[in-house]
């Protein structure tokens, strides 16, 4: 997915820096907390589209808050090769509702 | 405990670097086409769920980018934002003023009665709490039979959110978060 080709190049680029744990929480763990607490579980997943533009300056927005000029600069030449020709990517949002019994 | 505008409710467990963090950006938090389009997605499933919802907490609500929407729905009663970053209740406040009320609070100690929602959105929060089933269980406890927990992203999301880089900074910079770049 293109989110991890951005990721791994900018986990290369951002070694030996802060910005490098990956989060340790997995959809498992989510899905078993509330199963344990007695919500039910359904999962969905929200649909959008951005256009090449857009991604590549909220990128530099976001990777701006972490990093050096340097490693936003090489993050986006990751993104634009990740691009490649495409003018919009379909983007996902996966969300999972937990469901108290009535 | 009430939750009408409540300030430092609770603000215990979560490590002080993420709410630190999130201060930093307080002001332009949710910004751009990326996050706009995001959250109509992501209302566009929820918005079934509203008709149905009186009472509505958000929790870990940042900024308010959330509350702006949810307020748009007229049958709504007055939602509830609730978040650490002092900041990021600032900057909702200002947004929404007495269109919603705010509690600022840690998620690993919600400070909510029982059966109070009809639904809790959690937008890029868990992946910041260390005691998840704790959390969860609590949210379940100030559910109302029937009410929803929606909660995203399940994890490090493809399209990388700001969030979710956050909590690799924040799991691996124990002490002193660098100045906000932007």
């Amino acid at each position: 997915m293109l989110g991890q080709e951005i990721f791994a190049e900018f986990g290369r680029v951002a070694a030996g820096t802060p910005v490098v744990a990956e989060p340790a929480t997995s959809d498992e763990d989510y899905r078993h907390a509330c199963l344990e607490t007695g919500l039910g579980i359904e999962s969905m997943t929200a649909h959008f589209e951005l256009d090449r533009a857009s991604i590549e300056n909220s990128l530099r927005m976001i990777l701006a808050r972490f990093a050096t000029p340097e490693v936003v600069n090489r993050t986006l030449d990751s993104v634009q090769a990740a691009l490649g020709s495409s003018t919009h990517l379909a983007l996902t949002e996966p969300l999972l509702f937990g469901i108290k019994a009535s | 405990m009430s939750s009408e505008n409540r300030e430092d409710a609770a603000s215990t467990g979560t490590s002080s670097n993420v709410r630190e963090f999130f201060d930093s950006f307080a002001a332009s938090y949710g910004q751009g086409r990326y996050f706009e389009l995001r959250r109509a997605a992501v209302f566009q499933i929820l918005t079934p769920y509203l008709a149905n919802a009186a009472r509505i907490l958000d929790l870990g609500c940042g900024n308010g980018i959330y509350l702006v929407e949810l307020c748009k729905f007229d049958k709504l009663r007055r939602p509830v934002g609730m978040d650490i970053s002092a900041a990021m209740l600032a900057k909702a406040r200002e947004q929404l003023g007495s269109a919603a009320a705010f509690v600022r609070g840690d998620a690993a100690a919600i400070p909510f009665k029982a059966n109070s929602w009809d639904l809790v959105i959690c937008s890029h929060v868990l992946l910041f709490v260390k005691e998840l089933h704790r959390c969860i269980a609590d949210i379940a406890r100030g559910l109302r039979p029937g009410g929803r927990l929606v909660m995203t992203p399940l994890r490090t999301c493809s399209s990388g959110c700001d969030r979710c880089l956050a909590r690799r900074y924040s799991r691996s910079s124990a002490a002193s978060p660098p100045a906000p770049r932007s």
